[in-house]
């Protein structure tokens, strides 16, 4: 064991335990719309941290991640409105669903590199908001799929509160958090790294990049299917708007602002972004044209990310 | 490791025929080579001669228009290039081709993780793995680059990336070696060292190099192949190879001036 390996996933431990900490003292004293913004951000973070998976670390530029996204948040308001599945079940399905449709989706993408998988994965997302409007007799078409009850946990009942609900959230987060960082420092994790840097040498050592990076794909498919159930048990309501392109470019957005390859990152990318559409949407209605700027700025001046930006300022 | 070697009839690898197409460019036209358990064999050739495409019809990074390859008597024509690594293949490439934003003992611990099963394990770090550690270390030692273990790879001299080249491809274990001009753009010093390191390489280890320097080549091999235009051009001893009229010809006639 390399002692001296540890000590920047100690420090990273550290300050997100602190960090976390802050995020489940704060949250009572806080007005309730605070709160409810920082559920999304929470369920966001999920969904970017995913990303940054396939993006940060294998460089896998995907721009369909709001389709798996999608598929759990389908999953769960079908099963919720029309099957009164437990919360557990929803979860489950939603997860287990989109991992599955994310392998079918990786056996198509993978064939691509580069740019040709950017637009593969466009394409993806594309479909997937095409079927969210077309096939009405599952999606509901336009209308989506309405009266989304919130869930009933275990030990807390009905978390139906603000706050109740809040550390739902926040407990699978932190879940969530825990098996990102496993894998990101595992043996698999330095892998997808290697493939990110150099391909044709990882296969030249004997690895079997496809399979690396389609249990990448189905990894992230997971992750961001259980922030879209969650999404869909914050929001009450799907609907095609839930899953638009516009939606996958705020996934990547998320990461590239944060600080792809940092997990960390893009956490902060996601909290980010979501404080900043709603304080946004207060003054315009063009959100997009917003973001749009917020992605030439970090281009053009933070190209690693704010956490990019603050370690260049230490 | 010897079990194959021992048998002296099976050549380590064998190309019959081989041949790569671009388009209209025959890369690699009609090869056929078999170079003998343990041997130790140079390919030459003027730039363009399709060196480079051989080693990737060989290593499996590109599949061949025609032709056989086999290893140990193995025919590996369509076998996954990851696949032919386990089976004991390794090469270096001629372009520094390395993880440039990991540091040297990360990109010497990858390798190191290549034939094994560890590298799909998802459940502990990879710093409490005890076993590609310590072969990474020991290569790292080898190669003399100790204290440049944390190092990030990009931000090293083109001579120590040529070290990791060569180290990365002897985690692999490899029973044929393919080196793609291991020397390109080192110093004579540099080169004198790498020569050296290639020279002491487990007697048992089948080497293919490609190499421009004919000292580098006379200092290693027993035997060379020339190339010219992706067709076999001849062969011979270095001796052999150096006093031949016609080779001397293709070299100055493609406007390149070695001494051979
Ligand atoms: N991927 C490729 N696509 C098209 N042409 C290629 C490719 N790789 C090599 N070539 C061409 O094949 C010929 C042989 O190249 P190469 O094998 O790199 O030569 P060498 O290593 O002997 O200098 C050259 O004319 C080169 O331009
Ligand atoms: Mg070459």
């Amino acid at each position: 064991m390399d002692v001296a390996a540890t000590r920047a996933p100690m420090r990273l431990v550290t300050g997100l335990a602190v960090a976390l900490a802050i995020l489940a003292g704060l949250a009572p004293v806080l007005p309730s719309y605070v709160v409810i913004l920082m559920t999304e951000g929470l369920i966001y973070a999920i969904a970017a941290a995913s990303l940054d998976l396939l993006l940060g670390f294998a460089g896998l530029p995907s721009l369909g991640h709001s389709a798996f996204f999608a598929v759990g948040a389908y999953t769960t308001a079908i099963l919720v409105t029309r099957h009164q599945a437990s919360f557990g079940a929803a979860l489950a399905a939603s997860v287990a669903l989109a991992a599955i449709v994310s392998a079918a989706i990786a056996l198509l993408v993978l064939r691509a590199t580069g740019i040709y998988f950017m637009m593969i994965t466009l394409a993806v997302a594309l479909c997937a908001w095409g079927l969210a409007y077309r096939w009405v007799s599952l999606t509901g078409g336009d209308t989506g799929i309405v009266g989304i009850p919130r869930p009933r946990v275990p030990w807390v009942g009905l978390a139906s509160g603000t706050l109740s609900f809040y550390y739902t959230v926040l407990a699978l987060f932190v879940g969530c958090l825990a098996l990102y960082l496993l894998l990101i420092w595992s043996p698999f994790g330095k892998t997808l790294v290697g493939i990110r840097d150099s391909e044709s040498r990882m296969r030249v050592l004997g690895y079997n990049v496809f399979l690396h990076k389609a249990v990448a794909l189905v990894i992230a498919g997971a992750f961001a299917g259980l922030a879209g159930s969650l999404y869909a048990y914050y929001n009450g309501f799907v609907g095609p708007s839930t899953v638009d392109l516009a939606h996958s470019m705020q996934f990547v957005l998320m990461v590239i602002v944060g600080g792809p390859g940092t997990l960390v990152g893009p956490l902060i990318g996601a909290f980010a972004i979501t404080f900043l559409e709603k304080m946004v949407s207060v003054f315009t209605e063009r959100w997009v044209m917003v973001l749009a700027a917020a992605y030439v700025v970090t281009a053009l001046w933070a190209p690693r990310g704010m956490l990019g930006l603050l370690r260049a300022a230490r | 490791m010897t079990g194959h070697a021992g048998d002296g009839a099976t050549p380590a690898v064998e190309c019959e025929g081989v041949t790569r197409r671009f388009g209209g460019l025959e890369a690699v036209s009609q090869v056929s080579l078999s170079l003998a358990a343990g041997e130790r064999r140079a390919i030459i050739g003027p730039n363009g001669a399709g060196k480079t495409t051989l080693f990737r019809l060989i290593s499996g990074e590109m599949p061949v228009t025609a032709g056989r390859v086999r290893l140990f008597g193995r025919d590996i024509t369509t076998t996954p290039c990851h696949r032919r690594t386990q089976l004991g293949l390794g090469r270096t490439f001629q372009i520094t081709n390395l993880f440039p934003t990991l540091s040297v003992l990360d990109n010497l611990v990858l390798a190191a993780l290549g034939l094994g099963r560890t590298k799909f394990s998802m459940l502990r770090p990879l710093w409490t793995y005890r076993e590609p550690r310590a072969r990474a270390l020991e290569t790292l030692d080898t190669v003399g680059l100790a204290d440049r273990r944390d190092g990030i790879v990009r931000t090293l001299s083109h001579g120590e990336q040529r070290q990791i080249e060569m180290a990365l491809a002897l985690l692999t274990r490899p029973r044929v070696l393919l080196l793609d001009e291991p020397t390109a753009g080192l110093s004579p010093a540099e080169s004198a060292l790498m020569t050296r390191a290639i020279q002491r390489l487990d007697r048992t280890i089948t080497i293919l190099l490609i190499e421009h320097d004919m000292d580098v080549v006379f200092d290693i091999v027993s035997r060379i192949t020339v190339l010219h235009l992706g067709r076999f051009f001849a062969e011979g001893s270095p001796a052999e190879v150096r006093q031949d009229p016609r080779v001397q010809e293709i070299y100055f006639g493609a406007g390149e001036v070695t001494p051979c």
